[in-house]
């Protein structure tokens, strides 16, 4: 009887076990990745044989924590992206003329970061004596630990971030650079949100922060707008290209000292980019382009071609009265 | 001689029968401990000169009649001390303080009923204290605890010098009713913390990747492509960017690897699209979504998932790609919404594919 009431008791409690089972999916292990880092460049200026020691200080903001190994190579811009920098392969490394990775060294190799954490990793840089005068740049790089599995296909995320290094050796640079382009966007517009390109190549021996301003006139050479180029100032690598997007946009036709903005526009560029007596190195260029607002012009042409059908209209049954 | 006869006979019976009276005469003061009380003070500090504040909490066992009056009685010899100047106090019933229990005697239930006034005196000399006194309160009941609290203008409350023990007796009162009780209060030498800190000029960058793995189920050969999605998210003081690389095979592209026997790469490529529309389609992408602010998505990249058209990555730090960018700070966090699309061609082995992404954050230099 005892028995008998036993098994179906088990038979109850085997239910929920038997639905747990068939309910389950494959386990899939995420988690989160966070990075924070200051400073998030450097600039030194230094001589042969010197010696410069500091701290980079990176945090995690996510509730787990994260390992990353650290990288020291030189750094290239991405896709002619001034201002921005990723590490160099070994191939490339290998033949980096500009590289200071070699003066670098840092206290850990692998660095975990704890969640709401400061980590601070210390650095030294040796210049060797025998070292050259010019720009050089290395970048001490962060890169995640894969880690977590995958049932069946998918991605891994990793996260990677650092610190770039622009090392000056010497007092004396040549600070050159070529204008390759400067255009809007599109030739035509129906609304004042005009994108101009510029595109810049350094042909000095060192990093280059162009500044500088875009003059936007209208057809009676009215002052319309004057933009700010650069405004974020990215700097420009050595023996790089540097495509740069600066906005112009309004939410009417009349700027904000009432000159109109509508018709053919034509934009002024003044670039200057040297650290020592910018204004005897001016790279300048203009573009032309459209804004016709044709909505508005096609309402008033219809309005006026309505009035002039019923002033034609009204005439001819006058006459025929 | 006849007066004094007379006096005797008067003043003796009297004399008499006002000391015999007096055995009889009941002494009606009724003298208690009050049930709870406590005063909570702004301020710990020894030998401050204004700026004390109370909040007194008074439990008395017997009630109160109308007219009574509360009175915190500080050490004798700190005369000038606690009342640095004497004058009067601007007293408020209130129904709840800081230091209140969440239930029990030591909360307050009621504020302390009347038209209140209150004023400190100072003491001079033995025998007469400093003394905060409080007035005009209506009927008070037995065991509930009342609330008030105390201040004065400036230079009116203080403290002694010197930290430690000081013992206080507060008293509620009205007429020959009394509840009292007499205990210490701790001053201290210095009861603030003075917390500096300097914010860095150094400008910084905050990069955050909601998940480290997406799964994209089962990829059927030939069918339709899959999807998954995580989120990016950026805070920087002076413009930021990111850039990605796949792995791949290592060799060749990249995209979904398949590293076990029979090998299969399901690539990435393209210079700038992978589309996986067509029948005979096979490849893996990922596109993103931009966020409000001003930040720009590349256009390979700036794609709608359910299009079937996605941004194709580039293999190994040599072909990281800029994904996302914005050349002005980013005060509070911009989230990017990343999503992969894979499809298997019809050739594609069964089995495990994966792909590793590395997302570069930085900020600009």
């Amino acid at each position: 009887m005892i028995l008998k009431t036993l098994k179906e008791y088990n038979r109850i409690l085997l239910l929920p076990v038997i639905i747990l089972c068939l309910s389950v999916v494959p386990v899939f292990a995420q988690s989160s990745l966070s990075i924070g880092v200051s400073p998030t460049f450097k600039t030194l200026k230094m001589q042969p044989g010197e010696t410069y020691s500091d701290e980079i200080v990176f945090w995690n903001l996510s509730g787990e924590s994260d390992t990353y190994d650290v990288h020291i190579k030189g750094f290239r811009q991405i896709e002619n992206q001034p201002g921005t920098a990723v590490i160099l392969t070994d191939e490339q490394e290998a033949e980096a003329l500009y590289s200071a990775s070699k003066w670098i060294t840092v206290e850990k190799d692998v660095l975990t970061l704890e969640p709401s954490k400061n980590t601070k990793l210390r650095y030294t840089i040796n210049v060797p004596t025998n070292v050259t005068d010019g720009e050089f740049n290395a970048e001490i790089f962060l890169i995640s630990k894969t880690k977590g599995e995958l049932e069946g296909s998918g991605t891994f995320a990793n996260l990677a971030a650092g610190t770039p290094f622009l090392i000056q050796i010497g007092d004396e640079f040549i600070e050159n650079a070529e204008l390759l382009r400067f255009t809007s966007d599109k030739k035509t517009y129906e609304r004042i949100n005009v994108n101009f390109l510029t595109q810049l190549k350094n042909l000095g021996d060192t990093h280059i922060t162009p500044v500088g301003e875009i003059v936007v006139e209208n057809i009676f050479k009215q002052e319309v707008a004057r933009i700010p180029f650069n405004r974020n100032k990215q700097s420009l690598l050595r023996d790089n290209i540097g495509n740069y997007t600066d906005n112009w946009s309004q939410s009417g036709y009349l700027s904000p000292s009432k000159v109109l903005s509508v018709g053919p526009m034509k934009a002024k560029l003044l670039v200057t980019y040297r650290s020592f007596q910018p204004g005897f190195a001016v790279l300048s260029s203009e573009a032309s382009f459209w804004i016709i607002p044709w909505k508005i012009i096609i309402a008033i042409l219809v309005i006026l071609l309505t009035g002039i059908i019923v002033v034609v209209s009204k005439k001819k049954l006058q006459r025929r009265k | 001689m006849r007066s004094i006869k007379t006096l005797l006979k008067i003043g003796i019976p009297t004399l008499l029968i006002v000391i015999f009276a007096s055995f009889f005469v009941h002494f009606s003061s009724q003298a208690a401990t009050i049930a709870a009380v406590y005063v909570y003070m702004n301020r710990v500090q020894a030998g401050l000169s204004t700026g004390v504040e109370y909040t007194i909490a008074i439990r008395p066992v017997t009630a109160i009649p109308t007219g009574g009056s509360v009175t915190i009685v500080f050490p004798d010899a700190e005369d000038g001390a606690w009342c640095t100047t004497a004058g009067n106090l601007t007293a408020t019933g209130v129904t709840s303080s800081t230091a209140d229990q969440s239930s029990g005697n030591f909360k307050i239930a009621s504020a302390l009923p009347g038209t209140l006034s209150g004023t400190c005196t100072k003491g001079s000399g033995s025998g007469s204290a400093d003394t905060i006194t409080i007035t005009g309160l209506t009927a008070l009941t037995a065991n509930t605890t009342y609330g008030v609290n105390i201040k004065g203008g400036t230079g009116v409350l203080g403290t002694s010098a010197g930290a430690g023990e000081r013992e206080v007796t507060v008293s509620v009162f009205s007429g020959a009713t009394m509840d009292s009780k007499t205990f210490k209060i701790y001053l201290i030498s210095n009861d603030s913390v003075v917390v500096s800190a300097t914010v860095s000029e150094a400008p910084t960058v905050n990069c955050t990747i909601s998940a480290n793995s997406v799964n994209l189920g089962t990829l059927y050969p030939g069918g339709a492509f899959a999807i998954g999605s995580h989120t990016i998210s950026t805070s920087a003081t002076n413009g930021y960017y990111w850039a990605a690389y796949g792995q791949g095979d290592g060799s060749n592209d990249a995209g979904l690897w398949k590293g076990t026997s029979v090998t299969k790469l399901i690539p990435s490529t393209g210079s700038t699209t992978v589309d996986l529309n067509p029948a005979n389609a096979e490849g893996f992408g990922m596109v993103l979504t931009q966020p409000a602010g001003g930040s720009v998505v590349p256009a390979n990249f700036n794609l709608n998932p359910a299009s079937g058209v996605f941004g194709a990555l580039d293999m190994k730090l040599a072909g990281a790609r800029m994904i996302i960018y914005k050349t002005s700070g980013a005060g509070s966090a911009e989230v990017s919404t990343v999503t992969y699309g894979a499809k298997a061609g019809t050739g594609a082995p069964a089995g495990a594919y994966s792909e590793t992404v590395t997302f570069v954050c930085g900020g600009y230099y």
